[in-house]
């Protein structure tokens, strides 16, 4: 062996995300070639491997999903996590923390029933359930985030001439940005599992087999189903871990 | 040219300034000077509209900063501050960018700008530009920071204790930079302090402030020479104020020219308390004195610090 060089890429093969992302293609689209796998974990079972739809199908129904709660939780999360610490907006503070803690402590399953009246079945409750449950994290950590910006910086960008929004956006923002990731991550971690739920009220999702699995005893197809959603909260998990490395990298050199 | 006007200030009922009035002459280097809390950081807010006065007003060359939208003026006036303050995700370059960044100037003009800045501070050795502000001293940190404050030409410099931080080797070096600097660009400066020796290095004008109000303001020599009541007299040292005094003037001033001396000659730019020093130290009552260049110029003695 060599001396290794001060700044090495890491090689892929020791990359987790690379492994993690690798292992969730291999299970979305080698399913089916695992068959004889379940079935001889799960002999008294018809059909051992989930076939209602196909696995990428769900993945990107679920991910759809996903996406699109967590954007609604982060420019709503984001947005009022900047009010409140703007001075004309701390009024609000304790009210918007308050109201965050309240859409997590409330569970997503019982959102979604008392949606279902009011929106029929379908993605639209499961939307409002996953982004009412995704905001606090990000909500706390946007405020956080922010408050920890050092107010000699704060000071520097307006003894510069700085207008407030300038303020926010080259300076605050970018010193918040890893706090504000890391509330995002655990927010859209949290998310992957939850959204599995929304099948519950008849959205596609990786959750379905799940929901099928239960409701006809088939305990290969709740497999299934949970390993494709582990294997996606993971591989979500370790890409944002990166993101926030990214956000933060001026720090390490 | 900065005016202070019965420039007023209170938080909350307690009165910070009280009824300021001070002209610091354009080009020149002025200097608040008081213990903390006596009002003197909330008075030089005032100027780029941090702080906005309760009464009175504050004017630069004539026009009251009252009438400019606080970005554009703090865009033309430099601002340093103790805490340096630099944007710790922004490299070195980044940082002296912001003004110019901010006016819009384009990238040719703004790089050049920088290229200039950096020899002006000697910030030029080594690849600093592309560091990161942890990645630097403190010294060179405060050298970003005023090369920072002077990046779009401002006519104005605000300084607020900006070296009280800083070790006292490298505190004096940055004061003779920013001698050099001033000598170089012809900013007016407004400088707070509360160290008197600091004072007296930097300020050709010094306000002396105590609990918000003037107590005596001029060239430090007046103050040094005639306090103007027994606080004066104490802030500036008491009876070591004469050394101070000295500290004022060189070796050039008591010159006897034509003299010679034995032993080592001091240069004639020494300052008159270091050559006091100098006598004590090494037991004579006179001194050689040489030029520049080292050519003998004449003598220093004893008697004549006493009497000018």
């Amino acid at each position: 062996m060599s001396e290794a060089p001060p700044r090495v890429r890491p090689s892929p093969w020791r990359d987790p995300l690379a492994w993690s992302a690798g292992l969730l293609v291999l299970l979305v689209f080698g399913m089916p070639a695992l068959r004889p796998l379940f079935a001889a974990l799960f002999p008294r079972l018809e059909r051992p491997v989930y076939a209602g739809d196909a696995f990428w199908s769900l993945l990107l129904a679920h991910l759809g999903l996903v996406a699109a709660s967590s954007l609604a939780a982060i420019l709503v999360g984001v947005g009022a996590g900047i009010l409140v610490t703007r001075t004309r907006g701390a009024a609000f503070r304790g009210l918007v923390e308050t109201l965050a803690a309240a859409g997590q402590a409330f569970p997503p399953v019982a959102v979604l029933a008392l949606c279902v009246p009011a929106l029929g079945f379908g993605a639209m409750p499961a939307l409002i359930a996953l982004t009412l449950y995704g905001l606090l994290p990000i909500v706390e950590n946007t405020v956080a985030g922010l408050e920890q910006v050092p107010a000699s910086v704060r000071e520097a960008a307006l003894s510069s001439g700085m207008t407030a929004a300038q303020k926010l956006r080259q300076a605050e923002l970018p010193l918040a940005a890893p706090v504000i990731l890391a509330g995002v991550r655990v927010s859209v971690t949290i998310n992957v599992g939850t959204a599995a739920l929304a099948s519950t009220v008849g959205a596609k999702s990786l959750g379905l087999p799940l929901i099928v699995g239960l409701n006809s005893d088939n305990t290969a197809y709740v497999l299934q189903g949970a390993l494709l959603v582990g294997a996606l909260a993971l591989t979500l998990d370790l890409a944002f871990a990166r993101l926030v490395r990214l956000a933060e990298r001026w720090r390490a050199t | 040219m900065i005016e202070f006007r019965n420039a007023s200030k209170s938080f909350d009922g307690r009165p910070v300034v009280e009824d300021l009035s001070l002209t610091i002459a354009a080009g020149t280097v002025g200097v608040l000077i008081g213990t903390s809390g006596a009002g003197k950081s909330t008075a030089l807010r005032m100027v780029n509209r941090l702080v906005e006065p309760s009464a009175g007003e504050v004017r630069i060359g004539g026009v009251p900063v009252r009438a400019f939208r606080p970005e554009e003026l703090r865009r033309r006036i430099g601002y340093v501050i103790q805490s340096v303050g630099l944007f710790p995700h922004w490299t070195v370059e980044r940082n002296m960018a912001t003004v110019p960044r901010l006016l819009g100037w384009p990238r040719r003009r703004i790089e050049a700008r920088i290229d200039e800045l950096l020899h002006l501070l000697r910030l030029d050795s080594g690849e600093l530009r592309g560091r990161y502000p942890h990645q630097l001293s403190g010294g060179q940190q405060q050298r970003v920071g005023v090369a920072r404050a002077l990046a779009a030409d401002p006519d104005l410099l605000l300084m607020d204790e900006p070296f009280g931080a800083l070790d006292p080797i490298t505190r004096a070096a940055l004061q003779d930079e920013l001698l050099r600097v001033h000598r170089a660009t012809g900013k007016t400066i407004l400088f707070v302090t509360h160290d008197i020796d600091e004072a007296i290095k930097l300020g050709q004008f010094v306000a002396l402030l105590d609990r918000g109000r003037l107590v005596q303001a001029g060239p430090p020599r007046e103050l040094l020479a005639a306090p103007a009541n027994d606080f004066v007299r104490d802030f500036v040292g008491g009876e070591e104020r004469g050394l101070k005094l000295l500290g004022t003037e060189t070796a050039a001033s008591r010159l006897r020219r034509g003299e010679r001396v034995e032993g080592e000659p001091v240069p004639v730019s020494l300052s008159l308390n270091r050559a006091l020093a100098l006598m004590v130290v090494r037991g004579v009552d006179r001194l050689g004195v040489v030029g520049e260049e080292g050519a003998p110029l004449g003598a220093l003695h004893l008697a004549d610090l006493a009497h000018p």
